[in-house]
């Protein structure tokens, strides 16, 4: 009796059905659910560090880029020194923090940024991190360093795909301008 | 949790049989079963939109099938240097289907994928083309150049059927004539 192709295919088929072995459903929904959590807690630590580098950027709460830096933990007593730029620990350790892995890059690419964007991000993110230096501490900074960090020339649009819910659009707006030059923020560092 | 049982009992009625529809697209069973789990993994993700498909099963083969084409690009680049030729093993397959398996092997994945889902799946050429985002006409062209390269393995479309003969010696024939033209 002649075999058809459905018959052989069939035949394919039964041996899959015998030596198949597949987990329980039960294990594929917590690994669905855990890979959503690291999603989630990659795409948290990215806004974070965005956050940051807008704060390295120096804007006050009124949408004023001025002199840096205000900070969560400035406004809890830290002094800012009208003469300097200064990270503070949190800020330092958040930056420290933004390793861009390629996860982090997928998330990126998820908002919409260009390729350019992102590694012009990065790169600050990078340039950054060495600011923020190993131990994570206040530390001054150079023209030069601000510099870089503000190299991230992000759209208004763009900024708000980062998360920056709780910001008024005047402070997205000063951020997304503040192309500054080094001599400008010397300036504003008086 | 409504949701998981709903989820549960989905995955309990119909992961064997994606697995072995994936495996006769590619003839590797572990690959199979990673992309199946994969694809599950990412259905129950975004459930509450997937089952209200109308047929999630096809959804879940169409992801499927892309992971393990996507993993064969990768191994292909990665691997081809020091694994050419050489295929998972398949323990316990009666020759005639390892025969058959290493014919499918050797014909396109887009042909492939169309005789597959056409003689195994039970789809008509229109769904394929519903499933694969391809024109009928280009169906039709792959499932009979599918079939045409089958043909020497397969008795209903051979032109020249030889009784008694099994699937590996019109494997073996196949592949002296592919000797042949090469």
């Amino acid at each position: 009796m002649p075999e058809t192709l459905s018959t052989q295919l069939a035949g394919l088929a039964g041996y899959a059905d015998c030596n198949a072995s597949l987990g329980p459903a039960a294990a594929l929904r917590g690994r669905a659910t855990r890979r959503t959590a690291r999603r989630r807690g990659g795409a948290a630590a990215l806004g974070g560090s965005a956050l940051a580098v807008a704060i390295s950027l120096g804007v006050t709460s009124t949408g004023v880029v001025g002199p840096a830096h205000s900070t969560p933990s400035s406004s809890q007593g830290s002094v800012q020194s009208p003469g300097s730029v200064r990270l503070t620990a949190y800020q330092a350790t958040v930056l420290a923090k933004a390793h861009v892995t390629k996860a982090n890059m997928a998330v990126l690419k998820k908002m919409r940024l260009t390729p350019l964007q992102i590694k012009t991000l990065a790169v600050a993110y990078r340039t950054a991190q060495q600011i923020a230096g190993a131990g994570g501490s206040d530390k001054q900074l150079t023209v030069a360093e601000i510099a870089a960090v503000v190299k991230v020339k992000l759209t208004v649009a763009q900024l708000a795909a980062l998360g920056y819910a709780n910001m008024t659009v005047d402070q997205i707006e000063a951020i997304a301008k503040a192309d500054l030059t080094a001599a400008q923020l010397a300036a504003l560092g008086g | 949790m409504p949701e998981a049982d709903d989820f549960d009992m989905f995955y309990a009625a119909t992961s064997r049989r994606l697995v072995r529809q994936i495996f006769a697209m590619t003839g590797d069973l572990s690959e199979a079963e990673d992309a199946v789990q994969e694809a599950y993994i990412r259905a129950w993700r975004r459930w509450p939109r997937i089952r209200a498909y109308d047929d999630p099963e096809a959804w879940l083969r169409v992801v499927a099938y892309r992971i393990t084409v996507n993993s064969w690009r990768k191994a292909r680049n990665r691997l081809t240097a020091h694994r050419a030729g050489r295929h998972p093993e398949l323990p316990g397959l009666s020759p005639d289907l390892v025969a058959l398996v290493s014919a499918l092997r050797k014909i396109p994945e887009t042909q492939r994928r169309a005789v597959v889902l056409h003689h195994l799946v039970g789809l008509s050429v229109e769904e394929i083309a519903h499933e694969t985002g391809a024109p009928t006409g280009t169906v039709k062209a792959r499932l009979a150049r599918g079939r045409r390269a089958l043909a020497p393995l397969v008795s209903e479309l051979d032109d020249s059927p030889q009784p008694g003969a099994t699937i590996a010696q019109r494997k073996s024939k196949f592949d002296r004539e592919e000797h042949a033209h090469a």
